[in-house]
């Protein structure tokens, strides 16, 4: 049921930026995630949703290799990005972690300015002072925050408020120009009206980004995002149009998740 | 802070539902034009606004279970979302009414006229004024519009009862006028429904802005009213 089902599920993007095909993960010798098989359509938000557990976080940061530093860890399979596979051994990480950025639960913005933190990331790819300025404003404007603090640049990024910080986290990322957006629960910490805006904002940014991101909360996949991915211990049970899965599932496993029904 | 997306989908909704009333109106007043002129021809038209209604009523359902499933909407915009979808339903059985009339017309176009048409024009005036007045409410979320839909009702159900009375006495003087008769009752009675349905329309429209739920307390009203003569 669950491994063809999901392949044959997940093919429904015809311009897959990510494609995952049988990914494996071992953390010693347990086994997060099970012959993993999904395409990430460009340009669109991909949500994965599914109990505590269930190997949503190990998939996402499969993505952008986060994973790699982790003792035991192992994988295989292939995550090819632009038609090229990412876990290949001269794969440049910091390149990959580039154009693959990664927004945390909790923000974490460095305890730096908030203009030192957006021209970090440049200035380490070697992005020259005018290009740098350049970026650093374009980034705060993407995520709604020049107006608020262009003339507060220079304040340090930890007196921000929670919201703030995540978008600032965002703007972070941004400024490296990434092509990938991953999201590990990024509202979580933040208030039902931040969570709002940061849900408005990537409705934004997936014009030019493609997202992914995991979420516990079922009505931000469903708000939020175009395809949903339902993972449950380790396997990917279904992927679809979030449309469907919310309106009509295929498996009873995803219906009884999505009701609340267990999990 | 309302989510934009929320707001375009409610407003795609509207549109269509605005749409599916604008067709079943002219589909009311097509085929009781073909009565009045005896022309047949105006049959075609109403079915094929027909496929359109039904068509929009397949849609403005998805699209309202979309938006309960993907938006989860609370108090008034949960009470607009189910009503659309009740909305589409009263309008579509509109559109099977304008399309019995036409089905009764043809019969009864088979045979001479049997009397002058004055109650039935003036009863189907009154019917789509209601359905106009009851799709208006909606659009203008007009609770007191809505009121004088319901009130209006009665205006209908007279004249459904005036014109039972005067064919009533055609027949029994003359059984070969049943046929004829039985047509001009049967059109009656969709013209009653297409009023019930606008009655429908505006009763959901004041729940959806007041939250009120008349449906049943007017039934009761108008029964205490009728108890009491």
């Amino acid at each position: 049921m669950t491994t063809s089902a999901a392949v044959s599920d997940s093919r429904l993007a015809l311009d897959p930026k990510i494609r995952i095909e049988g990914l494996d993960v071992f953390y010693g010798s347990f086994q997060a995630l099970k012959s993993v098989s999904m395409d990430v359509p460009a340009r669109r938000i991909t949500a994965l949703i599914g109990p505590s557990g269930c190997g949503k976080s190990t998939l996402i940061r499969c993505l952008n290799r986060m994973n790699d530093g982790i003792r035991g860890f192992r994988a295989t399979g292939r995550i090819l990005l632009d038609g090229r596979d990412i876990r290949e051994p001269k794969t440049d990480l910091a390149r990959l972690r580039k154009r693959v950025g990664m927004v945390f639960q909790r923000p974490n913005p460095f305890p730096l300015s908030v203009r030192e933190n957006v021209a970090y990331g440049p200035k380490v790819h070697g992005a020259r002072n005018g290009l740098v300025e350049e970026r650093v404003e374009k980034s705060l404007r993407a995520t709604l925050l020049w107006d608020e603090l262009k003339d507060r640049l220079q304040v340090n990024a930890l007196s921000l408020s929670a919201e703030q910080q995540q978008r600032l986290c965002i703007s972070r990322l941004l400024a490296v120009e990434p092509e990938v957006l991953l999201m590990d629960e990024p509202c979580s910490a933040l208030d039902p009206i931040a969570t709002a805006r940061v849900e408005e904002l990537m409705t934004e940014l997936k014009k030019e980004y493609t997202i992914v991101i995991v979420t516990h909360n079922m009505q931000q996949a469903s708000r939020v995002s175009d395809f949903c991915g339902f993972m449950w211990l380790g396997e990917l049970v279904e992927f679809d149009r979030t449309e469907t899965i919310f309106t009509n599932p295929r498996h009873k496993q995803t219906e009884g998740y999505v009701t609340g029904r267990f999990g | 802070m309302i989510h934009r997306r929320f707001e375009e989908e409610i407003g795609e909704l509207k549109s269509r539902l605005v749409r599916m009333g604008a067709n079943a109106e002219s589909m009311i007043e097509k085929a009781v034009k073909s009565l009045l002129e005896r022309s047949p021809a105006r049959h075609e038209e109403v079915f094929s606004l027909e496929k359109e209604v039904n068509d929009l009523h397949i849609e403005v359902d998805e699209r309202a279970i979309g938006i309960l499933a993907l938006q989860h909407p609370v108090a008034a915009d949960l009470r607009m979302v189910v009503m659309c979808s009740k909305i589409a339903g009263e309008l579509e059985r509109v559109g099977d009414q304008a399309v019995n009339i036409c089905q009764n017309t043809a019969d009864l176009l088979k045979y001479p006229p049997l009397k002058p048409l004055i109650d039935i024009p003036l009863m189907a005036d009154v019917a789509r004024g209601m359905l106009r007045e009851s799709l208006d409410a909606f659009v203008r979320q007009d609770p007191v519009l809505a009121q004088k839909v319901l009130d209006d009702d009665d205006k209908v159900d007279a004249f459904k009862d005036q014109i039972f009375r005067e064919l009533l006495t055609y027949m029994m003087s003359e059984p070969g006028t049943i046929p004829r008769a039985l047509d001009l009752i049967l059109i009656s009675r969709n013209l009653e429904r297409v009023g019930d349905h606008a009655t429908n329309v505006a009763e959901e429209v004041i729940y959806a802005a007041q939250g009120r739920d008349v449906r049943h307390h007017h039934e009761k009203m108008k029964r205490t009213g009728d108890e009491k003569k």
